[in-house]
């Protein structure tokens, strides 16, 4: 009986101190770590082990692609709590403290994921000099459209690496690309017929005045000698050949089919252009510019900061 | 003969000396009033995006929630009111900044209510253009919440600089007067729970 008494005593004393649920501890601002500083080439920051190895090894690969082309430094934190905080704020202090960006551009972005049932969301956080490119409207569809579907289900490992190669695209397309990206189709698109007309208008003119021509070259006139529409042409004759210094003379010929009459249309030809003469074009200066400070070595952000733009998806 | 020089002397020394001290203070303020007022037309910035989105957002609301026109209209009267109170930077009192503060307030709680409307719209909640409006508006009042919070840092430091002695004393001579603080929130400016 008194065994009994103890064993719901010390259960009790156990939830008490360890509840369930509590297996990660929540995070604070400082108490996640900052990978960065021991590899700068590592983007994830994954405390509480919720994306695998294969998925970090991804992320950084485009990560570390897009920061070497545009110098934006993209920051990826998956916790899975941080207690009572306001997801938002959390990420716009974690955003300060680690001042992810170019100090001078302010071009840092943060995907922040937490998985705690009642907190679960994805949060951008935009640098202030990257909030002209990815405005929060932006940020809330690449969410909605690559992260939320998955995540819904669980599969933070894919909903994130998704995220990622759509937001290093997005940032690394023209803007026309980005509409595709987006899944934009504002009303106002132009019409098949305009946009045909636009791209292709010159191509078909440039058709249309040829065929014109040789049309008007070939078609039937009327012979001189017997009056029917039967004198058509026939080839042209090289009498003398164009060169540098002096124009060429060629002939038409036309021929009656009716009644064998041939006709000569002499024509001067203009001049053969020399090709733009200049020495041989060098290119190069290339250089080696772009060292990274060796393949391990750590570092801190850039100094970067926050306005608090972004945008936030709970699901 | 060098009683007399000893007698130029210290004068000369002692107005260097204020001179550099006065140079040194005074330019500090003028740079640190400066970066109040920087920080203060981000926190204006800030409302001012918000004031955008606003008839945009009614607009939309107004397609889906006819029978909400007494909510809508709230919103747009608080929006009017609150495009009216503007601060001139020079001029960052207490009672300007409370005034600012409080038509900010009403439209903030304004707005509220309207969200709280809108759940009754489930059509209205799953339109694409109104929930990334949404997305706006929510990161728009995150960046107002940051800009605030950074103006009363600067703000701090600056009223700190001037208050200290002996820098008071030239602050008193110059007119730098203290800038106010941004108020906690007041209860109208969280989002409102909502209870079923």
């Amino acid at each position: 009986m008194t065994d009994v008494i103890y064993k719901v005593v010390l259960a009790g004393l156990l939830l008490l101190f360890f509840p369930p649920g509590m297996a990660a501890t929540d995070h604070t601002v400082e108490t996640i770590p900052n990978v960065r500083l021991t590899d700068r080439t590592n983007h994830v920051s994954n405390p509480d082990d919720i994306l695998s190895e294969n998925t970090i090894r991804n992320i950084n690969m485009y990560l570390q692609a897009l920061e070497d082309s545009t110098g934006i430094e993209v920051a990826v934190v998956a916790v899975y709590s941080i207690g009572d905080n306001d997801a938002r704020m959390f990420a716009t202090d974690l955003f300060e403290h680690w001042g992810i960006g170019k100090n001078a551009d302010d071009n840092g972005l943060l995907i922040q994921l937490v998985t705690e049932p009642s907190q679960r969301s994805v949060v951008f956080e935009t640098g202030y000099g990257l909030e002209g490119v990815l405005p929060d409207a932006i940020c809330y569809r690449l969410q909605q459209r690559y992260m939320i579907p998955d995540m819904k289900d669980g599969n933070y490992d894919s909903g994130m690496l998704n995220g990622v190669i759509a937001v290093t695209d997005y940032l690394l397309s023209s803007d026309y690309e980005r509409q595709a990206i987006t899944g934009d189709t504002s009303e106002d698109d132009l019409p098949f017929w305009a946009a045909f007309l636009m791209i292709m208008g010159f191509p078909i003119t440039l058709i249309l005045i040829v065929l014109l021509s040789t049309y008007i070259k070939h078609r039937p006139r009327v012979c001189p000698k017997c009056g029917q529409k039967t004198l058509v042409f026939v080839r042209q004759q090289t009498i003398q050949r164009a060169t540098y210094t002096s124009e060429g003379l060629v002939a038409d010929i036309y021929r009656c089919k009716n009644c064998g009459y041939t006709e000569e249309q002499k024509r001067r030809t203009s001049r053969i252009r020399r090709e733009a003469a200049g020495g041989p074009i060098i290119m190069g200066g290339g250089g080696f510019g772009g060292s990274r400070g060796g393949g391990f070595s750590g570092g801190s952000f850039g100094g970067g900061r926050s306005g608090g733009g972004g945008s936030i998806s709970r699901f | 003969m060098s009683k007399k020089i000893l007698w130029i002397a210290i004068p000369v020394v002692l107005l260097i000396v204020l001179f550099v001290w006065f140079k040194g203070v005074y330019n500090n303020m003028v740079t640190q009033d400066e970066g109040v007022k920087t920080a203060w037309s981000q926190v204006e910035n800030q409302y001012q995006r918000r004031l955008d989105l606003i008839p945009n957002l009614v607009n939309t609301v107004k397609g889906y929630a006819t029978h909400e026109r007494e909510t809508l209209e709230g919103v747009v009267n608080a929006r009017a009111k609150a495009t009216q109170t503007n601060i001139n930077p020079e001029n960052l009192t207490e009672e300007s900044l409370k005034q600012f503060q409080a038509t900010q307030s009403e439209l903030s709680s304004a707005l509220s209510r309207l969200m709280v409307v809108v759940e009754r719209y489930p059509e209205l909640k799953a339109n694409e253009n109104f929930k990334e409006l949404q997305a706006q508006l929510e990161g728009t009042e995150n960046r107002i919440a940051v800009e605030r919070q950074r103006f009363n840092e600067v703000a701090r430091g600056y009223n700190t600089y001037i208050r200290t002695f002996p820098n008071s004393i030239l602050s008193g001579m110059f007119g730098f007067f203290p800038k106010a603080y941004f108020s906690a929130e007041s209860g109208a400016e969280k989002a409102p729970k909502v209870e079923f």
